[in-house]
This record gives C-alpha cells, structure tokens and sequence, in this order.
C-alpha cells in the first residue's frame, strides 16, 4: 500500500469507528483555502473536527505527535471557513465543538485506532 | 448554569502593580459557543498568557469540567501591562464562576496567587503593596498562598486569608470549611541583631566621622588602606541610625516585596537595609530596571544604608543615575509603557583605598604607585557626587596594641542614644536632619560667633573652599553642636567640621 493508498484506508476505517459510535458524519475530505479536515461529524450536539493520522510503526514518534501547531492552525481556520460558508445546517449555529485526532496503525493485517478527544484548541 | 451564562462576562477581583502602587485587577471571564478557544486579553505578559496551560490543567485535574467553547478572559484596565503568574488563581475562578461550578464571588474580595499543576498555591512577589493599595481603594478580603500571608497581612484593615490549595478557596467560598483569616503579625522584640561597633577595635576618629555622620544624616567617605576596617565600620552604620518606625518598615517591606526578597517566616523588615552592590553593578541594578522596572539598589536601601565599597571603581554612569534620586529621594524611572517610582531616601557609605593598590601612605611604604596613578585615581571620582558627601574621613591603619588590648570598643547601643538625642533636637528645630537644611535654615539655626567667623575666613582661604562647601562644613558643625546639645556652634564644632572637609581638598 503506498502512502496515499494508506491514509485513505485510515479515513475509511476511522468513519466506521465513528459511525459504530453513533455519530453521524457530516462532511469527508473538507477542503478549502486555509486548509483541510479529514473528516467532519456530528456528535450529539457536539461537532468534531477530526484529523486522522495512520501509521505502520513508530519512527518518527506517535501518529499523534505529528499534528503540530502549524496544522492545528490550518483545521481550524479551515473549521471556521466550514462553519461560516454555510456549509453546514442552521442546527450548527448551538453546537459545541472539538478537534480530535484519530490514530490508526496498520499492525499485522489489523487496524488499531485510538481516539484522543480534544487533542487540541482552536486558538 | 444557564442563569450564569445569561449574565454575560463574571468578575473576579485581582490586582497588579505599577512601581510601588498597586490597582485593582477585573479578571472578567466570558463563556460564548463557538469554535472551542481559551483567549487571554488585557496587556498579559508571557507569564499571564502560560496561565492558560496551568489553569486548563488545573481545572481538569480538580475534577471540574473545563468547556470545549469560546472563553475570553479579558484583564481589565486593559492599558495597563500585567505581569506575573499571580492571575492565574482569580483565573481559573472566573472561569469555575463562568462556567456555572461556583457561584459568583463577591466584590470586595481579592485573589492572587500561581498556581502549580495540581492546584497547590505558589508565593508571588509584590504582595504587600497590592494590599496595601487594594485596602485603599475599598477591598475588605484577600485570598493569598500561605506562603504569603504573613505578608499580606501587615496592610491592616484587610482580611488576608491564607490557602495552600485552590480547593481550599472553593470550599471556602462556597460556604463549607472556612479558612481562618490570618492574624496581624507580631514583629518579634529582638531588633539587637546587627552587626555591633562593640567588635570594632581602635580607630577612635573614625567611630566620631561616623557617630556625626549618621547623627545628622550626613553622606560619608571613608578612605584608607586596606585592612583597616572601613567595611567592617560601615556594616556596623545601621546599628547606630534609630529603629524604623512601622510606617517606614512597612514601605521598606514593599519594595522588597516587589523585588521578591521578603522572608516568608518574618516578613516584615524590623532592621535598616544595609545594601553594598558590588562595583561591578550596572545602572539599571543601581536605579531599578526591566520592562516593567523592578526596584534597584537605591531603593532596597531606601529607610537604610547604602554602600559603595572601592567607590573609585563604580562606573561614571552609574554614579551619575545617582544623583537626581539621592536630591529627591526617590527614583523615577521611565520606560515606553510609564514612569515609574520608588523611593530612595538612604544614608550612603563609601569607601576607598588612597590609591590604586591600597597601601598609599601606610608606613610600611609598600605602596608602589606614581604620584601620577595616585591622582589619575583620586580623579575618576564623579565630581557630583563628591559633592553630596558631607564628611571625608581618614581610616588610619590599626596600631597593633589597639588590636591586642583587651579592650572592646563602645558598644552601638551607647552610640545610638547620643544620636537619636541629636536627631530629636533637630527634628524639634527644623523637622528633618542637619544634612536637608535649606539655605535659608542655616542662616536661621547656624550662625557662628566672632571667632567662629575668624576661623571659616582662615580656612575658607587657605583651603580654599567652594561656597557649597562653606554651607556643607556649617551643616556638619550644626550636627556636632547638637551631638554635645549646645545651642550654639561653637569654634570646636567648626574645627571638627572643617577638618572632615580638610582631608578632602588635600587628597581630591
């Protein structure tokens, strides 16, 4: 699998988690000028801005690790352009929200996830 | 919770310092939706902006649900500069009282304090004088770390209460356990702790130069070679002033407190600074200094002693920055964000050796410098400074029988009764010691007989004296005369002043 092939088979597997959960996803692959969220969903009445990351191994530390504060940056300005293009419904307008990281690793033929809740604040 | 957020903004009382004077603090914190942000807004320094991290730690880790919304937490007045770590308890309050987990604090009530990760209270700087000024303009309550209680609580009138833990407060607050305030603290009786001229062997003339000096808050130079005991004379000058009251042991404090220097255990200042920056100090260490200026070594000494040992070595510009704040006492430092005060009424010390290597004019003639050095020595002395000492004194070399003789040297207790007499005289005739008389004053409580006259003329000539000098040697005969309660300055009075002047205009 090369690294494209991988990150999607990540994202695929991270929806499934968050589906399993309940909640319902309201935007993939979210893209605009000041950046990108993998995935966007909703839980209850709180909406999640998730960046998953997927590995095969540790070098180069954890998945999470990786999400520097230049790309918490750019999700959430890419957040607020989401938010105020209308991209969402009206019933976004009392939501709580977050940013979460999803890690996925690849380890032998199985996907291992770990949900960090919050990993980090709009600021 | 709905009602609180429906109230907008929640205050919670806080205070800074601007130099010794403190304001209060309104640590307004707002809880809006949105994307989830934690914002610190009103001048912070980079200490209040970490406040963020610890508070948010220390939120979560007391158990408290810490909201994934949109928190400004606005420092107001927000032209001021704030600076320390001590917001982050009325913080992380605010934002307990925002977010609905504690009701509303009330509004006479004042909270500083760091917090560590897991919601122990830290001592921070500055405390006293934010009491101070916060009883002033109207708080009733303090909460402060227990480490700074005993501090907060010489501002009388002000009910300091003492926490080591956040959660302490919050108990407190909402009315269960209540934290004892603190009590006023008692100064233990014991001020006998300086260093005694009782140690001082020998060196009668020089022990007089210092008893007239101090008697008439008079600026001195002491100046002889090495080892004869000028720092060890000058260690002992505090030991002679008279105790402070509690007014100047409360403003000394303060200073020290901005500078972080308090004691925890005792901190209150019982004794007279006794400051001796080395030579090496710059000028900003000498007046104050930083962004937000920190008190400098002229106001640490400020109710007390400063000394400059090997006064020839300091350099020019830091003598210089001396001079407006020794005339005004009090240092006025400016800086982009404001001038800032503190006081600075000291007695100044200095010493010196008579030339470069030390030994000029001992017997022993191991002085090995040219006449040449020995002046380009004495000449690096600022001018302007020299002019604000009123006694040269020569520190002779020890004999060694006053050295070995069994006898001690009259003990500080004894000195210091002959001078708090003197100054009482003084301050009964003109309100303030013989160095700060005016022009006009001296004409007034100086006047010098026929002889008197005869001998200032003899001396004004063949010395040579500027007219400031002439006025300087009247001031130091005037605290000699009332050192022997005379009314009048007699000529014995004016030879002894003349001669503090004397060495001075042979070696400078």
């Amino acid at each position: 699998m090369d690294r494209r092939r991988l990150g999607a088979w990540g994202e695929k597997k991270a929806i499934a988690y968050l589906r399993g959960k309940g909640a319902s996803i309201l935007a993939v692959n979210f893209r605009c000028k000041a950046g990108e969220i993998d995935i966007i969903a909703r839980e209850g009445s709180t909406v999640v801005f998730v960046e998953v990351k997927t590995r095969r191994d540790f070098v180069g530390g954890l998945p999470c690790e990786s999400v520097g504060e230049g790309k918490q940056r750019r999700i959430a300005r890419a957040a607020g352009a989401y938010l105020s293009a209308g991209c969402g419904d009206r019933r976004l307008a009392g939501a709580d929200f977050r940013f979460d990281v999803i890690e996925v690793l690849l380890l032998g033929g199985r996907a291992w996830l770990r949900h960090v809740k919050g990993a980090f604040w709009g600021e | 919770m709905s009602e609180n957020l429906a109230a907008g903004a929640r205050i919670v009382k806080s205070a800074g310092l601007s130099g010794l004077s403190g304001f209060e603090v309104l640590v307004e914190t707002s809880i809006a939706n949105g994307l989830p942000v934690f914002l610190i807004v009103g001048l912070p320094d980079s200490a209040v902006r970490e406040a963020r991290d610890r508070v948010r730690a220390v939120v979560r880790n007391l158990g408290f649900d810490f909201p994934m919304k949109r928190i400004l937490v606005n420092l107001a007045p927000a032209d001021t500069r704030k600076e320390g770590p001590l917001y982050d308890l009325p913080i992380a309050l605010g934002l307990l009282v925002a977010s609905g987990q504690l009701g509303a604090v009330p509004d006479d009530t004042i909270f500083a304090g760091e917090l560590s990760l897991d919601g122990g209270l830290r001592p921070v700087a500055g405390v006293l004088p934010m009491a101070l000024s916060v009883r002033d303009a109207g708080a009733r309550h303090m909460f402060v770390p227990a480490d700074n209680a005993s501090e907060a609580a010489l501002a009388d009138g002000l009910n300091v209460y003492p926490a080591r833990h956040i959660s302490e407060i919050i108990e407190h607050l909402r009315g269960g356990a209540g934290i004892a305030p603190a009590g006023v603290y008692a100064a233990p009786a014991d001020l006998e702790r300086y260093p005694d001229f009782a140690d001082v062997r020998g060196q009668e003339t020089t022990r007089r130069a210092i008893e007239v000096a101090v008697s008439g808050a008079h600026n001195i130079l002491l100046s002889g070679t090495a080892g004869g005991g000028k720092s060890m004379m000058a260690k002992r000058v505090p030991s002679i002033l008279p105790p402070m009251d509690r007014d100047e042991m409360i403003e000394s404090t303060a200073i020290h407190s901005i500078a972080g220097m308090t004691e925890r255990g005792s901190p209150l200042l019982l004794r007279r600074p006794f400051r001796s920056p080395h030579h090496t100090v710059s000028s900003s260490g000498m007046a104050g200094g930083g962004r937000l200026p920190k008190p400098g070594e002229m106001s640490l000494a400020h109710n007390g002693v400063l000394f400059l040992d090997e006064f020839p070595e300091f350099h020019r510009d830091v003598l210089e920055c001396m001079r407006q704040p020794m005339e005004d006492g009090q240092v006025t430092i400016t800086r982009a964000n404001g001038s800032f005060t503190y006081p600075s009424r000291f007695m100044l010390v200095c010493a010196m050796n008579p030339c470069k290597c030390g030994w000029h004019g001992h017997h022993s003639g191991r002085c090995a410098c040219s006449e040449e050095s020995v002046r380009r020595y004495l000449g690096r002395i600022s001018g302007p400074i020299l002019d604000r000492i009123d006694i040269f004194a020569a520190v002779p070399p020890v004999e060694y029988d006053e050295l070995s003789g069994g006898r001690a040297g009259e003990p500080s207790a004894d000195i210091r009764r002959r001078v708090a007499a003197a100054r009482k005289r003084q301050a009964a005739r003109q309100g303030a010691p013989n160095a700060q008389l005016t022009n006009a004053q001296l004409r007034e409580f100086c006047p010098i007989g026929g002889d008197g006259e005869k001998l200032m003329k003899a001396a004004y000539e063949k010395l040579d004296l500027s007219a400031r000098a002439y006025s300087r040697i009247l001031k130091v005969a005037r605290s000699i005369a009332d050192l022997s309660s005379s009314d009048r300055i007699e000529c014995e009075h004016l030879a002894e002043a003349i001669q503090y002047r004397n060495m001075c205009v042979k070696e400078l």
